[in-house]
């Protein structure tokens, strides 16, 4: 894996760059989402692994003679839009309180997405990342929809919204392959190794997170598991969601998926010849099995591990 | 046999078996959760009330019956520290859990 050091040093080229009044904020942006509780916390120690900001990079490993400035700018565009969707997601679903100084960092640092995405392969890039924001953008919309008529949906539909999501998400790795003359073919196959990295992280994303989705207002875990059980009515409290989620079975299909997102990631990064990243999907759709079986067996099993992992940690090391 | 026997006298060991007895199981989980919910977060090391006592050791029962077995039982500062991490969600920043947290 590639050192992580390197995300906090171009984020850090990032923040010197801002207006004066923004930097602080611009710094402290994690702490400032939410994701950690100390300010200091940088965005390399802020996730559990290097390909969540990194991507772009561990795509390319199996690649000789690749210019260091274009993955460079690949990465800088990589992390810059992760970032910016998160921030923009985290506020749109009220974990974080909307500000004007927190709307001006992301702006700034969707600006400076496109600017690398401009050096790495000029406007052709820059229109990539416009037509993915537009498509995340929408992914939003009708998520938000989904979760306003709170109706019953079916597992089709949600992994159409989600894919749209992760949208943002592909074009630095897509921008990179196309600066490198990659054919239409490859590409494609970074794209798809993206996307189902992305997917097998929000399939998880949306077990472990579901019953505080659901406080917060809308969970797909729940709209699918009363779909699942012939469009039961809506619950009136979280006792009673989670006796619908967790009877449906749903939770254990969300982590089948994830399992199968990373097997199709694992393949693609090896066909790529991109050997640690296809170390890390491998290793990922071995650990999404283990939670899928024992998710099956006793429902609510990832939830739990989540909720007891710091008491665990703490006693048993 | 000899093993089986220490395996169940070691208090690490029993520890284990809860942990484990409550991924395995949501009723479980949440009995304890409600358990922990009652009792005291004003209670010390030295200083534990006899209604404090009176939740701690009905929680030890049940978890007596949870891993069907010896169970030396939770001490007063252990239940503070389940409590803190299970109901209170307050975890000990030093294991980073926020890393765990984001999967993205």
């Amino acid at each position: 894996m590639p050192d992580s050091l390197r995300i906090d040093a171009l984020y850090g080229s990032f923040v010197a760059r801002l207006p004066p009044e923004l930097r602080s904020a611009g710094a402290e942006l994690p702490f400032r989402l939410g994701l950690v509780p100390r300010p200091s916390i940088t965005w390399s120690q802020a996730f559990k692994h290097a390909v969540t900001l990194q991507a772009p990079e561990l795509l390319i490993d199996g690649t000789s003679g690749v210019d260091a400035r274009l993955v460079d700018r690949a990465v800088l565009a990589h992390l810059l839009a992760v970032i910016e969707a998160f921030g923009a997601d985290r506020v749109a679903d009220g974990q974080v309180t909307a500000s004007l100084e927190l709307a001006a960092v992301l702006e700034q640092v969707r600006l400076a997405r496109d600017e690398a995405l401009f050096e790495l392969y000029g406007e052709p890039a820059v229109e990539l990342a416009s037509d993915a924001d537009r498509r995340t953008h929408q992914a939003i919309v009708s998520e938000q929809q989904r979760f306003g008529e709170d109706d019953p949906v079916p597992f089709s539909l949600y992994e159409a919204i989600s894919s749209g999501k992760q949208a943002v998400g592909l074009t630095a790795g897509v921008a990179l392959g196309k600066a490198l003359g990659w054919r239409a073919d490859r590409t494609e196959l970074v794209r798809s190794t993206l996307m189902n990295i992305a997917l097998g992280l929000q399939f998880q994303d949306d077990v472990v997170d579901w019953e505080a989705d659901f406080v917060r207002g809308g969970a797909w875990a729940l709209l699918l598991a009363r779909h699942e059980l012939d469009n039961a009515s809506k619950p009136v409290d979280l006792a009673e969601a989670r006796a619908l989620v967790l009877s449906s079975g749903v939770l254990a299909e969300l982590l089948m998926s994830s399992e199968t997102a990373y097997r199709n990631a694992r393949l693609g990064a090896e066909e790529l010849g991109a050997v640690a990243l296809a170390h890390w999907a491998d290793e990922r759709e071995r650990e999404a099995r283990d939670f899928h079986e024992n998710e099956r067996k006793t429902p609510g099993f990832l939830l739990r591990l989540k909720q007891l992992g710091p008491w665990a940690a703490e006693v048993f090391g | 046999m000899q093993s089986h026997q220490s395996n169940r006298s070691d208090p690490h060991q029993q520890l284990r078996q809860l942990y484990r007895s409550l991924l395995e199981s949501e009723e479980r989980y949440h009995e304890f959760k409600q358990l922990l919910a009652l009792y005291p977060t004003a209670v010390t090391e030295t200083d534990e009330e006899s209604e404090a006592e009176a939740v701690r050791e009905q929680l030890n029962e049940r978890i007596r019956t949870w891993v069907g077995g010896p169970f030396e039982g939770l001490s007063a500062m252990q239940v503070l520290l389940w409590r803190s991490i299970v109901v209170e969600e307050r975890f000990n920043v030093t294991l980073a859990p926020w890393k765990e947290a984001n999967g993205y």
